[in-house]
């Protein structure tokens, strides 16, 4: 097996990166800040693109409850939206949408890691959930004040997980 | 040890590419980025226009989504890596990502990239990264099989300042030196940097 050799490069930006304190750098709270504000400037606009997945994500998802033909199309289409939901909801301070859209992704890249079918019912309750954190009541709740409904998501997700793993996985942990 | 509460990372000269085929993630991106001071921030929605970007312009750091060109992000970036003859193969490249499967974080980590970082991202999450970046330059490796920043970690700093390996007991940061770079040196060390500028 050949020896790594370094490299001895032509890049040397990653080291000008590191070229600290020069007189116009903004420090590490101010330059926090200053991020914070612009994403408060972009959230009318993200918040439009989020409603307009989540209904996306709606709508296949309840082709997909209905058991259609393409039912893996449905959950294709359900994944695609509900990852575009993840990656934007939670810098917008939608954290529950967030982080069902997170849950829904894990519970169907799963699936497809572990080749099995999707697990249908987890993907309905689900549905629900997104309905649910969509409704006005909800859409700016934070985790924190829904520990059940966060507890309940999670174990949900944990037992797509735990259908996923090769059952000899199961017996060895006994 | 650097304290990454208290550090300043000087953005504001580098030209950022965001590769991200949805433009709303990389709006959150270009905006954080924009709020850390940086002036110079290009986005690509596909691995074409990123190459052309980088034939245009002087880019210092990628932002690369795996789910680019139906997944092949990861693959565009091993391209560019293993491709001797190519000038931005040593450039500092970040995967940005919200599928943290160890088997994905896996696949960037070997695909040569500097940095993972998961979405959603907060500005101290990122922050935070281009700071470990800026701070921990890491040798790029060559081997058959893989090009980029040496993927062992080194533990640097233990309670009682004692390491096990004879390298990690010479992991300290000396403290600043001098006064900081100006801007015109940053521009003319980077100018230095750019293969094929004259």
């Amino acid at each position: 097996m050949a020896n790594p050799r370094p490299h001895t490069g032509n890049s040397k930006s990653t080291t000008i990166l590191a070229a600290r304190p020069a007189r116009r750098a903004v420090r590490r709270d101010a330059a926090i800040k200053r991020a914070e504000r612009e994403l408060a400037r972009l959230k009318p606009r993200l918040e439009s693109y989020v409603k307009a997945e989540s209904q996306r994500l709606a709508a296949a998802l309840l082709a997909a409850q209905a058991r259609d033909i393409g039912y893996a199309g449905h959950v294709g289409r359900a994944y695609d939206a509900s990852r575009n939901i993840r990656d934007v909801a939670d810098s917008i301070g939608y954290e529950l949408l967030g982080f069902i859209a997170t849950n829904l992704c894990t519970v169907i890249e799963t699936a497809e890691t572990a080749r099995i079918e999707y697990p249908a019912d987890i993907i309905d309750c689900h549905r629900e959930a997104f309905a649910l954190a969509l409704s006005s009541a909800y859409l700016n709740k934070t985790l924190e004040e829904l520990p059940e409904l966060f507890g309940g998501l999670l174990k949900i997700a944990e037992a797509a997980a735990r259908r996923a793993a090769p059952p000899d996985a199961e017996t060895e942990d006994k | 040890m650097v304290n990454i509460r208290n550090s300043t990372v000087n953005i504001g000269g580098l030209s950022f590419l965001l590769v991200d085929p949805n433009p709303h993630s990389s709006t959150i991106i270009h905006g954080i980025l924009r709020g850390f001071g940086a002036h110079r921030i290009i986005e690509a929605r596909t691995a074409m226009d990123a190459i052309q970007a980088l034939n245009d312009q002087k880019i210092d750091m990628m932002m690369v989504e795996p789910s680019l060109e139906n997944g092949k992000g990861l693959a565009f970036i091993r391209s560019m890596r293993q491709d001797a003859n190519n000038p931005f193969r040593t450039i500092p490249i970040l995967v940005v990502t919200g599928d943290t499967r160890p088997s994905v974080i896996k696949a960037a980590r070997d695909c040569g990239a500097n940095m993972v970082i998961a979405k959603p991202m907060s500005p101290a999450s990122l922050y935070e990264r281009l700071t470990w970046v800026a701070f921990n330059p890491r040798t790029f490796i060559e081997t058959k099989t893989y090009f980029g920043p040496d993927r062992r970690f080194k533990i640097e700093g233990f309670p009682d300042g004692k390491g096990r390996r004879a390298g990690d007991n010479a992991a300290t940061i000396a403290a600043d030196e001098g006064p900081a770079m100006s801007q015109s040196e940053i521009d003319n060390l980077l100018q230095v940097a750019r293969v094929g500028g004259s």
